[in-house]
C-alpha cells in the first residue's frame, strides 16, 4: 500500500477542485518562465533575418556559430566577452570569498569571545538593517572615487564589510557550536587563529557553502555595481546590458542572446549542482537567523 | 681501543650533564621553598597576561578590516551625505544652507516633476509588493507545504528568476514585447490591436508592475515554505480531525503560528519602502512615466553635476526621516501581537 504523506491528506470535494485550479495556475506560471528562456535559446541559434522574419518558430537553420561569434566578436567599449567573463569571475568570486570569510570571522569572534564592544558591533549590524538610510548613495559613489576603487581590483576591499543578514546567521550558527572543541584544541597547544581556521570553520562549512553560493549568484548577476564602479572593467551582466543598444541598432540580436546564454552557463551549472544544498542550508540557516 | 675512548667520553658527558641538571633542580626547589606560592602566583599571572594578549590580538586583528570598512562605508559615508544634503553650489564655491530642501519642496508643487513621479511610482511598487506579491508568496508556499502535485518541479522553476540575471530575463522580455515580438503578436491576434506594452504611457507602468510580480517570488518562497515546515505535524492532524477546512487552516492555524517570521519579513520590507522599484533601468530607462526613486538616484548621481548629487542626498535624508518612524511604528505594532508558541 502506498504510504501517503501526512500532509497530503485526503483531498476531496472543494479542496480537490481548489488544488486542481492551483495546479493549473502553477503550470501556466511555470510555462511563462520557461518559454522566454527557451525562446531566447532558439533565437540565439537563428540568423538575424530569420530572427525578425520568424519570431515564434524554430530556426530555419541552426547557427551554432553564433556562440563562437559572440565569444570572439562581441564587445562593448573595447571590452571583449572573454574580458567581461574574467571580470565577472574575479569580481564575484573575490568579493564573496572575502565577504564570507570576514563574516564568519566576525560572527565567530562576537559569538564566542567576551570583550568590550562586542554587543555594540552586534547592535550596529542590526541597526543598519532596520533603519532605512536613503541619503547615502551619492556619498558612497563619491567615496569609491576618492578611494580609487573605481576600475580597480581594490574594489574587493569593500567586501570586508559584514553588515547584513549573513552576519546574524553566522552568529546564531556559531552559538550552537560547543566551545569544548576549542578547549580541546587549546590543551593541545592550538592558538586562536588555528582553532578558528582548522576547527570552527570546518564545522560551519554547510552554512559557508550556502552563503558562498547565494552570494556568488547575486554578485555574478549584479549589473549595477559594475555599471557604477567598473565602467572600464565591465562584468558580463553590465557589459551585455550596455551591448543591447548596439545589438538592436545593428540587428545582432541572435549574437546578443548567445552572449546572454554564455553568461548564464556558470550560474546554471552552480544551480544544478548545488540547488539542494542551497535550498536546504538556506532554509535551516535562515530560520535559525 | 677507539670504542673504549668513545664510551668513556660518553660516560663523562652524561655524568657532567647529570651533575648540572641535579644542581638546577636543587636550585629551583630551594627557590620555591624560599619564595613559596608568590612565585607560582606571579607565574600564573604572567601566563594569563600572555594568553590575554594573544586572545585580544586575535580579536582586534580579526575585527580590524571589518571595523575600518564600517567606519568608512557607513559612518564616513553617512556623515558625508549629511554634509552633501546641506551643501549648495554658488559662483564662489559652496555654502551650507537649506537651499536643496527648498528646491525639493518647490519641485513637489509641480505635478509633472520627476521627483513627484519617482516617489509616487516607488510607493506604488512597494504597495504592490507588500499587499499583493507577499501574500501571494505566502499562499504559494502553503501549497508547496501541502506538497501539491509537481511540487518539486515547481519549486525549482519558481526559484529560477532569482537565479537568472535580471539583465537576461529583461532582455528576453523586452524583445518579446517589441513590435514584432511574440507577446505583441499574441496580443494583436486576441485584441486585433498592436499594443506596445513598454512604449505606451498607458501600459508601461502596469507592465513593469506585472514584470515584478512575474519574477518576484524567488527566495521568499523558500523561506516561507521552510517556516511552515517547522510547524509540528500533530497540530495539522488534530485540526483535520476537528473538521478544519483549507481557509480555516491558513487563517486560524498556520498564519498565527508563523506570524513572528512573517512580521519580520514585513518589517524588513517596510524598511526598504523607498528602495522599491521596477526594472526601469533595464526596460524603459524611465520613459513613459516609469521613473522610480532608485532610478532617479542613479540618473542624478551619474550625470556628473555636483548640484544633482547634493539634491539627491537631501531628498534621501528627507525620505529617511519619513520612512524611519513608519518602520519603527510597524515594528512596535507587530510586537504587540502575541506570538503563539509551539
Amino acid at each position: 500500500m502506498k504510504h501517503r504523506n501526512k500532509l497530503e491528506t485526503k483531498r476531496n470535494g472543494l479542496t480537490l477542485i481548489l488544488f486542481i485550479i492551483v495546479f493549473i495556475i502553477f503550470a501556466f506560471y511555470s510555462f511563462t518562465i520557461i518559454y522566454p528562456i527557451a525562446w531566447g535559446l532558439l533565437s540565439s541559434l537563428k540568423t538575424p533575418t530569420d530572427f525578425y522574419d520568424n519570431s515564434f518558430g524554430f530556426p530555419t537553420v541552426y547557427v551554432w556559430k553564433n556562440y563562437v561569434t559572440a565569444w570572439t566578436n562581441l564587445e562593448y567599449s573595447n571590452i571583449t566577452l572573454p574580458e567581461m567573463f574574467w571580470n565577472s569571475i574575479w569580481f564575484s568570486v573575490g568579493s564573496i570569498v572575502i565577504n564570507v570569510y570576514f563574516t564568519a570571522l566576525v560572527g565567530y569572534i562576537v559569538s564566542k569571545y567576551r570583550f568590550r564592544g562586542r554587543m555594540f558591533i552586534y547592535n550596529m549590524v542590526v541597526f543598519s538593517m532596520i533603519i532605512p538610510l536613503y541619503g547615502s548613495f551619492p556619498a558612497t559613489y563619491k567615496t569609491y572615487h576618492e578611494l580609487g576603487f573605481v576600475d580597480s581590483y581594490l574594489i574587493l576591499l569593500s567586501a570586508t564589510g559584514v553588515l547584513g543578514m549573513n552576519f546574524i546567521l553566522m552568529v546564531s550558527y556559531f552559538k550552537n557550536i560547543s566551545w569544548t572543541y576549542a578547549e580541546a584544541a587549546m590543551i593541545d597547544g592550538g592558538g586562536h587563529f588555528t582553532i578558528f581556521s582548522r576547527i570552527m570553520l570546518p564545522l560551519v562549512k554547510p552554512m559557508l557553502v550556502s552563503l558562498f553560493l547565494v552570494g556568488f549568484i547575486g554578485k555574478w548577476n549584479d549589473y549595477m555595481s559594475a555599471l557604477l564602479y567598473l565602467p572600464n572593467k565591465l562584468t558580463l551582466a553590465a557589459g551585455l546590458y550596455r551591448y543591447q543598444e548596439i545589438a538592436m541598432r545593428q540587428g545582432l540580436v541572435p549574437m546578443l542572446f548567445a552572449g546572454l546564454f554564455i553568461a548564464l552557463v556558470p550560474i546554471l551549472i552552480v544551480y544544478c549542482a548545488f540547488s539542494n544544498t542551497m535550498m536546504n542550508n538556506m532554509t535551516f540557516g535562515g530560520i535559525k537567523g | 681501543m677507539r670504542d673504549d675512548k668513545e664510551n668513556i667520553f660518553k660516560k663523562l658527558k652524561r655524568s657532567v650533564g647529570d651533575f648540572f641538571y641535579d644542581m638546577s633542580v636543587e636550585f629551583h626547589s630551594l627557590k620555591k621553598e624560599m619564595f613559596g606560592k608568590k612565585e607560582e602566583a606571579v607565574n600564573l599571572k604572567r601566563i594569563k597576561r600572555k594568553a590575554d594578549i594573544r586572545k585580544y590580538l586575535f580579536i582586534w586583528l580579526g575585527l580590524a578590516l571589518p571595523i575600518a570598512n564600517f567606519l568608512i562605508f557607513f559612518v564616513y559615508v553617512n556623515i558625508s551625505s549629511i554634509d552633501m544634503a546641506f551643501r549648495h553650489s554658488t559662483r564662489d564655491g559652496y555654502v551650507y544652507d537649506f537651499a536643496n530642501f527648498i528646491s525639493i519642496f518647490e519641485e513637489f508643487r509641480n505635478p509633472y516633476s520627476l521627483i513627484s513621479e519617482s516617489l509616487l511610482n516607488t510607493i506604488k511598487y512597494w504597495a504592490f509588493g507588500f499587499f499583493i506579491v507577499m501574500p501571494l508568496c505566502y499562499l504559494i508556499s502553503y501549497f508547496f507545504y501541502k506538497k501539491i502535485w509537481g511540487y518539486n518541479f515547481f519549486r525549482y522553476v519558481f526559484f529560477m528568476p532569482s537565479i537568472i540575471s535580471a539583465v537576461i530575463m529583461s532582455s528576453f522580455f523586452k524583445f518579446m514585447v517589441e513590435p514584432d515580438g511574440p507577446l505583441t503578436l499574441l496580443i494583436k491576434s486576441i485584441t486585433g490591436k498592436q499594443i506596445l506594452l513598454l512604449s505606451n504611457s498607458d501600459t508601461a507602468f502596469t507592465t513593469l508592475l506585472l514584470y515584478g510580480l512575474w519574477g518576484g517570488f524567488g527566495i521568499n518562497l523558500i523561506y516561507f515554505t521552510a517556516n511552515l515546515q517547522r510547524i509540528p505535524i500533530d497540530i495539522i492532524e488534530y485540526s483535520r480531525l476537528d473538521g478544519v477546512n483549507t481557509w480555516q487552516e491558513i487563517r486560524y492555524l498556520l498564519f498565527p503560528l508563523t506570524w513572528p517570521f512573517y512580521s519580520t519579513f514585513m518589517f524588513l520590507n517596510l524598511c526598504g519602502i523607498f528602495g522599491s522599484g521596477g526594472a526601469a533601468l533595464l526596460l524603459t530607462q524611465g520613459a513613459y512615466g516609469t521613473y522610480d526613486f532608485p532610478y532617479w538616484q542613479y540618473v542624478k548621481v551619474t550625470d556628473g553635476e555636483s548640484g544633482s548629487t547634493y539634491i539627491c542626498a537631501a531628498l534621501g535624508w528627507l525620505i529617511t526621516l519619513i520612512a524611519m518612524p513608519i518602520s519603527l511604528l510597524f515594528k512596535h505594532l507587530a510586537d504587540k501581537v502575541e506570538a503563539v508558541e509551539f
